[in-house]
């Protein structure tokens, strides 16, 4: 009997774990399947009944309910890869929490599949609302450069971008993701702290950075803080060894945190035991103690908040993106790709988003040219009415067509990148932008010609950097054609030469943007027939520039710029003609007026009338001509009527009649352009 | 996996009232205002109308459970008619609610025939029978506030794309209607004042205004993707009179099935206040081929002659391939501005006078178009013109003006002043400007410093006509200083 019951005690002490470990089973009422508790167990339960409800009738509506609460998903708590998608929700299901901050689905560690919810590709009708989803992994990787002393971010580190995202719906139709959060500790990193130098007893030289430490229990699932400890690089062995301890009585798999000070809500860092432990293959760690001090931040540089990518009638709307990107775009698999119409991304707020807010970018092809898809197509694209605060690394707010790393039509050059019908309006892109790390540009809004582009609107957006330390790398709007460089081999050497393949943007409206407060760039807009208007530039080392284009400029102000208006085959690409009706500009206080550089492979016919330049002084003129060497056809017409310049230099015009390609230029300084100059 | 001490999630105020759902076959209430539709059945949702007809409290929530939802009959007795509540929410989950209507009978739908303020969210509407009318739901009174946000109105039957969402037998004070799917219907409103659609995705879909007081006012279309136009149809119609419209960031795209219309105002007695801003029309036919002109037309607005237009602006639209139109304003026009639009691949733009016509023509492209690029043209009244800063990229081929002053009849006066636009053309086989006449009419024009590029030919033709009075003044740039 004594036996029996130590039995039963067992088994209930077994059953009792058992059930510790196993969340119970979604409640199910009528429709809607709701998460029985916050383990990933309970909503992989969850899933898995609203895929079962569907047996036999796969259009049956389900709703899948997370009440409000943390739900947390750990490195092993994935779904399955692309090829399977057994456990992914598929459609004609509304996924609703209770709102965000009180519905919050978290990672707390990284993992090669981070998507919290994922849709099953193809998917329709699907809604996604009220929820916030967390990333406490959102790191920098940073290394300390001996040489130059300091802290310089890693931007190569090699973190997989595939699936690194939090939302994946790939190929929906009729998809809402509406009133979610998405954060990570990323968007509130502050600018790196300067360390503090200071000389021990012996005369070394120790740098101090102001870094506290904290301990995470991950049995308790809670994070310790300690008091403000210095990170040191450089002292004696002795004082690397006592701080390289703080460290290493870390076990595996466990990590410590590293919080930057005198942040009200500070942003968590995790830092990895180095020292051969490091369980996700760092890019340098290794287990010698220069390596140990050389990385201790990890970046992860690819995260998105959702994938949306092929599909059609989409609204991301009414979201809060905090540090994170959104793409509604094309996959760059094989096969033809086709995505909208029907995608909105409106009225959104963000906070300092990593890399792109948003992106819609064809990539026809890989940089090899050996994989991707030879057709893609996108079209009917609104961007709108969002809100971006603070721009960081290597980022910008919207980015559209052609993805950076899949320009070479010269591998395949009947592949086609189509991205027509794009309107990009009303959005608010201010506040304080990164001025450090690499030499990447901040971009306001970059449209990247694709092969074949058209019918592009950018209209009503407030870009300003605000009170933020002006960069060259702050551009306001770049609409560019770009001709891309490919490798050939001549006489045994690598050069560089044009890949020659045309990439057109037809029809585009730049109208009605103020831009302010940017270092380098406050619009390039090239094309053909580009309509820029009434938009104001101040500051930047180019106003307004034209590339090779066939535009009419009207209206605009530019302030304080390098340049007022460029243009002119400096900018790529050099094989197009421009043709530009300049009418009505103002500039204030620029450096030079009208910035010209003849092609010596296109022709150019330009005409200025009645606009009204103002300059800084006698240095700059009011109109340069930069004349090619090898010009040697016809090439160049220009026609300045009835403008007025003011406070340039003496000669306004930088022309020389005597200078050899003259015969080959002809311009007409006619009707009543005054020059009214101050000389010294 | 880190083996963790997890908090349990608390419990929700849904969690409750769906389970306490569970415990009755019919419709509840939890509180005094909140009624979940207890199942599937028809009957439910009939009871959730008739609880919601004998509440005595002024608001109410009625809550459509995932779930798909048949409505075969609704007889009048079913009727949305509370005694009390004036303001009534029907919300869902999403697509995973779907009311379907496949009754034949004209009540066989939502009937609102009390005043109440209506507001619908998250919920999928799909009609698969137009012998209901095809409609979702009927408004048998006057009422202030109506709001349809983030639902799916959907056609799935066979034969005519006609089926409407709603009837309205009295104009509704204020319509929103935000962030819908509307598949193969014609989308009828009568409101004023107040209509905003915007941020919704329609598919082969019809949106008209009408009024039943007869004029119309506040009106915003902002934000909305029309893809395809259905056959001869309109995509955006206002046909009455007007103040006060707005029309801006939206595209109609997509292939269209036939020579329909993509925004057509037809402005009675007053008309006044119109912007159409930012806009994308075009008929892409086939999708990749960049030149075809297809039998469609961009933008149509017409008045009377004699009708009070005041205040018309079209700014920063583009418009292409609509081979029978681009844009044609016909009637009267106190106030016009045309200015920073795209006219591509399409018949041309047509300012038509059979009023009085006052327009600013300004920062146009015009390119490539199969007919006149700009056409000002008076059949009756009077049209006064000032064109200037507009690109021409006049193509090869046949009538291929970039401008043409016309008169036809009358005795009206046409005076243009068209200055500092440049043209450039291919051998055209017509002038670049030209001027004609059927009439008497007093035509004035002034031309100064165009600049024209392009192969020889007749980049001027004065007078073409043999009618009426001309007075045509032409200067240009002096390009002799080098």
């Amino acid at each position: 009997m004594k036996h029996l019951f130590t039995i039963i005690c067992l088994l209930s002490l077994a059953t009792a774990y058992t059930w510790a470990q196993t969340p119970p089973d979604p409640i199910v009422i009528g429709n809607v399947v709701e998460v029985s508790d916050t383990t990933y167990d309970a909503i992989k339960k969850a899933i898995a009944k609203v895929n079962e409800l569907k047996t036999g009738d796969p259009d049956k509506p389900i709703a899948l309910y997370f009440p409000a609460g943390i739900y947390r998903f750990d490195a092993g708590d994935v779904y399955q890869s692309k090829d399977i998608e057994d456990d992914w929700i598929p459609g004609n299901v509304m996924v609703k929490g209770d709102g965000a901050g009180s519905t919050v689905l978290r990672r707390i560690e990284r993992t090669d599949r981070h998507g919290l919810i994922r849709i099953k590709t193809g998917s329709e009708n699907v809604t996604i609302t009220g929820i916030e989803f967390q990333f406490e992994i959102g790191m920098r990787y940073f290394r300390y450069n001996e040489t130059q002393d300091e802290l310089v971010e890693d931007t190569t580190s090699n973190v997989s971008d595939n699936f690194a995202s939090i939302i994946l719906a790939r190929g929906a139709t009729n998809l809402r993701i509406t009133d979610c959060t998405f954060h990570t500790g990323w968007s509130e990193f502050p600018d790196i702290p300067n360390f503090s130098v200071t000389t021990n007893d012996d005369g070394d030289t120790i740098k101090t950075y102001p870094i506290r430490l904290a301990s995470y229990d991950a049995v308790s699932g809670t994070t310790i803080f300690g008091d403000v400890s210095p990170l040191k690089f450089g002292g004696t062995q002795q004082e690397i060894d006592a701080w390289k301890a703080i460290f290493e009585p870390t076990p595996p798999d466990t990590y410590t945190e590293v919080v930057w000070p005198s942040q009200p809500d500070p942003p968590r860092f995790i830092y990895h035991n180095f020292g051969g432990n490091d369980p996700y293959n760092t890019p340098g760690a290794s287990d010698t103690n220069q390596e140990f001090y050389q990385s201790f931040f990890r970046k992860q540089p690819t995260l998105k908040a959702i994938f949306a990518e092929d599909g059609k009638q989409i609204w991301i709307a009414d979201n809060v993106f905090n540090g994170l990107q959104a793409i509604i775009g094309i996959r760059n698999d094989a096969g033809d790709r086709y995505a909208g119409p029907g995608l909105f991304f409106i009225n959104n707020t963000s906070q300092s988003p990593h890399n792109y807010l948003v992106s819609c970018m064809t990539k026809p092809l890989s940089q090899s040219g050996t994989s991707g898809s030879k057709v893609q197509y996108i079209t009917g694209v609104r961007i709108s009415n969002n809100y971006v605060h603070g721009l960081g690394m290597t980022s910008g707010a919207i980015y559209l067509g052609l993805d950076n790393d899949h320009a070479y039509y010269s591998v395949n050059p009947d592949a086609e990148a189509v991205c027509n019908y794009i309107q990009v309006c009303n959005n608010t892109i201010v506040g304080d932008w990164l001025s450090v790390g690499d030499a990447s540009n901040i971009i306001g809004i970059y449209g990247r010609v694709t092969k074949r582009a058209k019918g592009w609107i950018v209209s009503g957006n407030n870009i300003d950097n605000q009170s933020g330390t002006i960069s060259s790398r702050h551009n306001g709007i770049l609409l560019k054609i770009v001709e891309e460089i490919k490798p050939e081999t001549v006489d045994g050497e690598t050069v560089y030469v044009p890949d020659g393949f045309v990439r057109e943007l037809t029809a585009a409206i730049v109208s009605d943007n103020s831009i302010a407060n940017l270092g380098k760039m406050g619009i390039w807009a090239n094309g053909e027939y580009v309509i820029v208007a009434n938009n104001h530039i101040k500051g930047g080392d180019y106003g307004l520039r034209l590339g090779a284009s066939d535009a009419i400029v009207r209206s605009n102000t530019i302030t304080g710029s390098g340049r007022g208006i460029t243009v002119g085959a400096d900018a790529k690409p050099p094989t197009v003609d421009s043709k530009l009706l300049a009418i009505a500009n103002r500039t204030i206080n620029v450096g030079t007026g009208i910035d010209i550089t003849a092609s010596s492979s296109a022709q150019s016919k330009l005409q200025f009338f009645s606009n009204c330049l103002d300059g800084t002084g006698t240095t700059h003129y009011g109109i340069n001509l930069t004349i090619p060497t090898g010009l040697s056809t016809d090439p160049f017409e220009m026609i300045v009527h009835d403008n007025v310049f003011e406070d340039f230099h003496a000669d306004t015009y930088s022309h020389d009649p005597d200078d050899p390609n003259s015969a080959l230029f002809k311009s007409y300084l006619g009707g009543t352009n005054d020059s009214l100059i101050e000389m010294p | 996996m880190h083996t963790l001490t997890r908090p349990k999630n608390t419990i929700s105020v849904i969690k409750i009232l769906t389970t306490v759902s569970l415990l009755s076959l019919a419709a509840s209430a939890h509180g005094s205002s909140f009624i979940q539709v207890a199942n599937e059945t028809e009957a439910a949702v009939k009871s959730a109308i008739g609880t919601l007809n004998s509440l005595t409290e002024d608001a109410c929530t009625i809550y459509f459970p995932a779930g798909k939802y048949t409505i075969t009959t609704m007889a009048g007795p079913d009727a949305i008619n509370p005694t009390q509540v004036t303001n009534l929410v029907l919300v869902g989950d999403g697509p995973a609610t779907v009311i379907e209507f496949v009754g034949t009978g004209a009540q066989d739908r939502f009937r609102v025939t009390s005043s109440v303020n209506l507001t619908v969210k998250d919920i999928s509407f799909l009609v698969t029978s137009t012998s209901n009318g095809g409609r979702c739901f009927e408004f048998k009174n006057a009422a202030s506030s109506l709001s349809f946000l983030d639902c799916d109105f959907m056609f799935e039957g066979s034969g005519s794309i006609k089926t409407y969402p709603f009837t309205m037998d009295y104009d509704i004070n204020s319509i929103s209607i935000k962030r819908c799917n509307f598949k193969g219907m014609e989308l009828n409103m009568k409101g004023s004042p107040g209509i905003v659609l915007s941020d919704n995705y329609l598919e082969d879909t019809t949106f008209q205004i009408q009024s039943n007081s007869g004029s119309l006012t506040g009106i915003l279309i902002h934000g909305n993707i029309f893809n395809g136009v259905y056959g001869s149809d309109t995509a955006i119609d206002i046909d009455t009179a007007m103040s006060d419209v707005t029309i801006t960031e939206n595209q109609i795209i997509g292939a269209w099935s036939g020579a329909g219309t993509g925004i057509d105002i037809t402005g009675d007695v007053v008309t006044e206040n119109i912007l159409i801003k930012n806009n994308i029309i075009a008929n892409e036919g086939d999708g990749l081929d960049p030149v075809t002109y297809y039998n469609s037309t961009g933008i149509t607005l017409s008045t009377s002659s004699t009708a009070t237009v005041k205040r018309i602006s079209i700014i920063g639209n583009i418009i292409e391939k609509h081979g029978t139109t681009g844009v044609e304003f016909s009637g009267a026009a106190e106030s016009l501005i045309f200015t920073e639009n795209h006219i591509m691949n399409s018949a041309g733009v047509v300012l038509d006078a059979a009023g009085d016509i006052n327009a600013i023509v300004s920062t146009n492209y015009f390119a490539n178009n199969s007919d006149i690029g700009l056409s000002l043209e008076s059949s009756a009244g009077n049209l006064n013109t000032q064109v200037n800063a507009n690109r021409f990229i006049i193509p090869d081929t046949a009538a291929s003006h970039g401008v043409r002053v016309y008169h036809s009849q009358g005795t009206a006066i046409v005076t243009t002043y068209l200055f500092q636009n440049a043209f450039t053309y291919d051998a055209f086989v017509d002038a670049a400007i030209t001027h004609d006449s059927a009439g008497t009419a007093s035509v004035v024009s002034r031309i100064f410093d165009n600049v024209f590029e392009g192969d020889a030919g007749d980049r001027e033709h004065p007078a073409a006509g043999s009618y009426g009075t001309f007075d045509i003044q032409w200067r240009d740039i002096d390009t002799t200083l080098n």
